[in-house]
């Protein structure tokens, strides 16, 4: 029985200490990763009695050994030093086996030894374990927790263990250790402030971690896997005589590369990796030859410059980490505290460079006693990936990485790119480092072919099919011609069949090239939607002219600006909306015109097609001037989107979006009808349930946030008919795929992602309800993005197109990483509309495709799956999706600070609670203004100089924009806005009053909410107001979206409300005309009905 | 996520296709066939406004003499 243990000293924990306690206690019952083995090969004559008193005499001279770790009360921890214990020992014979049994019971034994975890607060935190193969060969044991001892200390301890074996035991065989007592007092003497202010500055400015696993942080660890790489002897040597004649350390060299590989990794060019550092300063004496943990882990920020030569950069790191040296002892702990940073890397660099006193260690054992033949460490870190660099004759590289975050095939490709830019430093120091080689041969010459990115099968065969029509115009008449009595538009009650569409257009577009339009001049249509909008549409298509579809319901004020900018030949346009928006007469054409047919002139694939104006960063909306052949081949693949017999497709996104055009143009062009939805039907679920089943629609496009709300509140059997469902505009979850599949299992959902820039859709994926999404990513609330369980895929490229995803030095990134989504082929637009220089900045060479082609680069971060899948992972800059409405904050920032008394803005896309996301704007006031600006007024002015998906649902005035230590918005000190100042509490009087406060309060997530209060100046919109007459249906008053968007107020709504129960299920959508709206403010709520 | 064209301290070059199209161009990476610089390396600003300056006609050049062609 071992002596009751004693209180000998209470010490502090050193930094690193501090760390790994974190990590043990961080989830008790998972395995701890920091239980370390070290086993040691003993051959020859071994006397077992002997060995085991020198192991409790090795505990006994080693007070830090005796540590158990505890939590004060006021929750301060430290390490309490125990007296009189002794080295837990145990035997284990496996002699008895068959000696080709013997190292497989003893790896059993290992492996059970290293789930055993050690109770930090019962010391020692090690254990000794002697096991015997024979009399002659033995294998010795020595488990402890990682909070004990570095990697330097296994040597020492391994010496003095084998003094103390030769000695009987005798502490007098050696001189007295230095105790870890000693490093801790020097630590506390060290200048702390110092230290902060040099890692704040060696960290200034950085804005994100550098995460080669992004999604594992919360995986439990497991047994790590490993990989070594180990360099020839002639690597070795070049590599240490590169390094030496460029002034850098092996060491330098393998952070340097790693930083590299990391960048290629994350797609960042400012990276940090994770570093161990001996910890063994010089100013401690005898510190070379202590036992105890030392070792610091410490960030390396390593800022890349594309054409900056590779030696230039290790020189520089060098210097950069020189500075550091007298600042390592605050830890990481310390620095992420002074710096304000969480996670930094999950990657880390060992480089194992400690003295190991082979011979020292040989000689303690004397002439008699046993020899050490072999001698191995296992341990692990938390971190997903850690790269051990062994020096010696041949450099060995070992990775080793938690399985669940990286798997054996990542971690080989990861290990074969370090190993290739080892060679590359070597063959070529001087090379910039954007130009290094790191993708192997085969890995290049598969991107240069788009071997690894073709399109499907399908889509190649609609490339052959599409090949013959480079025009929109051949498209539809071939189509029309082919099925001349097919219905082409249904419209409220009106029918049109294709020869009757194609007639009138025919009438249309001899009346335009009469008046001067066709090939290379623009027509814009600003008509409300209808028959005369297809008609038109198609009339100008014909002409040869490029369309620019204008939707009525926005602001004249930018409306204006658009026809500013794209000097249309002509207006298609009826009388009333040409009136309403002040048009030039002479430029407007009544869509009723027509004229004599006349030869059309010949029309170049090359041509424009289309006109389409997206939000722009710079503050002003910017045109997209696509081709015949982009749109010609976009929609000749979207023939393939139905299968089986014609059905009829419902249009209902806005016309002056890509996603409008393709939608309407891609059913005639396919020989379906279109069924055209009104603008107030778009978005309201029972009015499109019905618009549907009236005309046995079988394909829908909607954006991800309107499913969210056809999913909850369609009517039960609505779009019963619907086989095709298709996702575009916003990143699709695979729970809100599930619940649309499991809603109407026996119709297949379709995501497609694109851009106007490309003709509106460049991938497309099959949703197939059994797969995994893209694994979840927590970001930043206010950058609009909230933890997702995952999204689908955005799939494989459509016809005619081809797709990369490169990383910052324009290389296909490694599989799997992320990098930036680029497209090329036949839908690349013409550019961006009288912006040469624009377009030259995102329209750029195409290193992999065809002599002089073209690449779009997208703005969207992707990751490529193995088999060539795309994966969305996020913007690349601040664009946002609202309601799959593309919007540049930057643009409303300008709209804000354009207005009187605004110094500065700052627009976010927010997600609070359970609100959908919506656009708040933040706004400094002008401080010479006088008085502060009127949030509601602000928003007002707004709401008349931009288009509805653009207008803040709140604006909200700060005294100053709140901005991080490197001057930039700080996106999460901007509060949340609080719409209760808009509101009057005004109590309910009657019980569907109260009813509605509360539902008001629910939808919107706000606390209480007065009878008067207005929907949207709470920050309601389109959807949150589907989800209000859902749930007003759910509790017996019948009310439609439509009726939130009229009546606004809780009073207002219950006055509404006719007598009597509300109707189980309201299955009709057109309501009464508005007669209480003016003519603006009924376009208004139609604007605010939007959605796509 | 750093992107290359859009380094605003960058060196870059502008490019030129047979069809006239312009391309901003980082100067570390391989200029790809098809494609000759015309200006820099210099910075990116200098780089734009000599885009502005000189791609004045959008159009792909061989649609443009196609169309010339036709219009004699």
């Amino acid at each position: 029985m071992a002596p009751r243990p004693v209180v000998e000293d209470v010490l502090p924990l050193s930094p690193t200490q501090e760390g790994m306690v974190f990590h043990a206690l961080y989830d008790e019952h998972a395995r701890d990763v920091y239980t370390g083995q070290l086993v040691i090969r003993l051959e020859g004559p071994l006397d077992q009695g002997r060995l085991r008193t020198a192991a409790d005499a090795l505990l006994a001279r080693h007070a830090n050994l005796r540590a158990a770790f505890r939590t004060q009360r006021s929750g301060r921890r430290v390490q309490v030093i125990a007296g009189g214990i002794r080295t837990p020992w145990r035997a284990t014979d496996l002699s008895g086996l068959p000696p080709a049994e013997r190292q497989t019971a003893f790896e059993d034994l290992l492996d059970r030894d290293r789930e055993a975890r050690f109770d930090l607060a019962r010391p020692p935190l090690l254990r000794v374990r002697l096991v015997v193969f024979g009399d002659r060969d033995h294998r010795l044991l020595i488990s402890s927790h990682h909070l004990l001892w570095d990697g330097w200390s296994a040597p020492v301890l391994v010496r003095e263990l084998f003094r103390l074996y030769t000695s009987g035991g005798d502490p007098a065989a050696l001189p007295p250790a230095r105790p870890y007592r000693d490093y801790l007092a020097w630590l506390s003497r060290q200048d702390r402030a110092a230290a902060e202010q040099a890692w704040q500055a060696a960290l200034h400015g950085l804005d994100e971690p550098s995460l080669i696993a992004p999604e594992a942080r919360d995986l439990p660890a497991g047994q790590p896997g490993r990989h070594v790489v180990e360099l020839s002897e002639r690597e070795t040597t070049a590599l240490t005589a590169t390094a030496r004649a460029n002034g850098v350390t092996v060491s330098t060299v393998l952070q340097g590369l790693w930083a590299v590989l990391l960048a290629r990794y994350t797609g960042r060019l400012d990276v940090v990796l994770g570093a161990t550092v001996s910890g063994r300063d010089a100013d401690v004496p005898g510190i070379e030859s202590m036992v105890g943990l030392f070792i610091n882990t410490l960030p390396v920020r390593v800022r890349l410059r594309p054409d900056e030569p590779l030696a230039d950069l290790l020189r520089r790191v060098q210097s950069e980490q020189a500075a550091l040296l007298g600042h390592q002892h605050l830890g990481l702990a310390g620095i992420q505290r002074a710096t304000g940073q969480g996670l930094l890397f999950d990657t880390l660099l060992v480089f194992e460079s400690y003295p190991i006193d082979d011979e020292g260690i040989a000689r303690a054992l004397g002439p008699d006693g046993p020899r050490m033949t072999e001698v191995s460490v296992r341990d692990a870190t938390h971190y997903p990936l850690t790269l051990t660099a062994l020096p010696g004759d041949r450099l060995t590289l070992t990775f080793s990485h938690q399985q669940a975050a990286l798997d054996h095939a990542a971690v080989t490709g990861i290990a074969a790119g370090l190993h290739r830019l080892i060679r590359a430093f070597t063959e070529e120091p001087d090379q910039p480092v954007g130009r290094l080689d790191t993708a192997p041969h085969d890995e290049r010459r598969a991107a240069a072919k788009g071997e690894r990115h073709t399109a499907s099968d399908d889509g190649r065969r609609a490339v052959a099919a599409g090949e013959r029509h480079t025009t929109v115009r051949d498209l539809f008449e071939e189509q029309a011609a082919h099925t001349p009595r097919a219905p082409a538009v249904h419209h409220g009650d009106t029918t049109l069949t294709f020869a009757r569409l194609d007639a009138a257009a025919d009438g249309l577009a001899a009346a335009l090239l009469a008046r001067g339009a066709g090939p290379e001049s623009v027509v814009a249509v600003a008509l409300p939607r209808g028959t005369d909008l297809v008609t038109a549409l198609l009339a100008t298509l014909k002409a040869g002219a490029a369309c620019m579809p204008v939707d009525p319901s926005y602001p004249p004020e930018r409306i204006a600006l658009m026809l500013g900018d794209a000097h249309p030949r002509l207006v298609v346009s009826d009388q009333e909306t040409a009136r309403r928006l002040a048009l030039d007469p002479e430029s407007v054409c009544d869509p009723g015109e027509t004229a004599p047919a006349v030869p059309r002139p010949p029309l170049s694939p090359d041509h424009p097609a289309y006109v389409v104006f997206t939000s722009g960063s710079t503050g002003r909306p910017k045109g997209v001037l696509g081709t015949q052949r982009a749109l010609a081949n976009r929609l000749a693949w979207g023939r393939t989107l139905t299968e089986g017999p014609p059905g009829v497709r419902v249009a209902k996104s806005p016309i002056s979006f890509i996603d409008g055009l393709t939608e309407l143009l891609g059913a005639l062009v396919a020989g379906e009808a279109v069924a055209l939805a009104d603008d107030d039907t778009a978005g309201d679920p029972t009015a499109l349930a019905a618009l549907a089943s009236r005309h046995r629609a079988t394909l829908l496009t909607a954006v991800p946030s309107l499913y969210t709300t056809l999913v909850e509140s369609a009517p039960p059997g609505g779009f019963g008919s619907v086989r095709t469902w298709i996702s575009s505009g916003e990143p699709l979850t695979t729970d809100l795929a599930h619940r649309i599949t499991a809603r109407w299992p026996t119709a297949r959902l379709v995501n497609l992602y694109g851009c106007s820039e490309a003709a509106g859709d460049s991938l497309v994926h099959v949703y197939a309800d059994d797969e995994n999404g893209v694994g979840g990513r927590d970001t930043d609330p206010a950058a609009g993005q909230k933890q997702t369980a995952g999204t689908v895929p955005l799939g494989r490229p459509i016809a005619g197109t081809r797709v990369h995803v490169l990383d910052p030095f324009l290389r296909p990134a490694p599989t799997g990483a992320a990098g930036e989504l680029y497209l090329a082929g036949d839908g690349l637009a013409r550019g961006y509309l009288g912006q040469p220089g624009r377009t030259a900045e995102r329209f750029v060479a195409d290193p992999f495709g065809p002599p002089g082609s073209r690449l779009y680069r997208t703005g969207d971060l992707a990751r490529l799956r193995p088999d060539g899948t795309v994966e969305f992972l996020g913007r690349a800059d601040q664009q946002v999706k609202i309601r799959g409405f593309r919007v540049e904050p930057g643009e409303i920032e300008a709209a804000a600070r354009a207005l009187p008394g605004v110094r500065a803005a700052a627009v976010v896309a927010r997600e609070d609670g359970t609100v959908p996301r919506r656009l708040v704007a933040y706004v400094e006031p002008d401080p010479g203004a006088g008085g502060g600006p009127d949030p509601a007024g602000l928003r007002h002015a707004l709401a008349e100089r931009l288009p509805a998906h653009l207008v803040p649902a709140a604006v909200v005035v700060l005294e100053a924009l709140p901005l991080t230590p490197s001057g930039k918005l700080d996106r999460r000190a901007l509060p949340a806005p609080d719409f209760t100042r808009a509101s009057t509490f005004d109590p309910p009087r009657t019980e569907p009053e109260k009813a509605l406060c509360g539902l008001f309060a629910e939808v919107l997530g706000v606390e209480r909410v007065g009878v008067h209060d207005d929907f949207f100046a709470l920050g309601g919109d389109s959807i949150v107001s589907v989800r209000l007459a859902d749930r007003a249906r759910r509790a017996g008053l019948a009310l439609s979206p439509r009726d939130v968007f009229t009546h606004r107020t809780p009073a207002g709504l219950a006055r509404c409300l006719p007598d009597g129960a509300a109707p189980e299920e309201e299955f009709s959508a057109t309501a009464e005309p508005l007669v209480s709206l003016s003519r603006s403010q009924l376009d208004n709520v139609k604007a605010r009905w939007r959605s796509r | 996520m750093a992107n290359p064209f859009d380094d605003d301290s960058g060196v870059f070059r502008v490019l030129v296709n047979d069809e006239g199209q312009y391309s901003l161009w980082p100067d570390f990476a391989p200029v790809p066939a098809g494609w000759e610089s015309v200006h820099g390396p210099d910075t990116r600003t200098a780089c734009l406004e000599h885009i502005e300056r000189n791609w004045t006609d959008m159009r792909p050049r061989s649609l443009a003499e196609a169309m010339r062609g036709a219009g004699d």
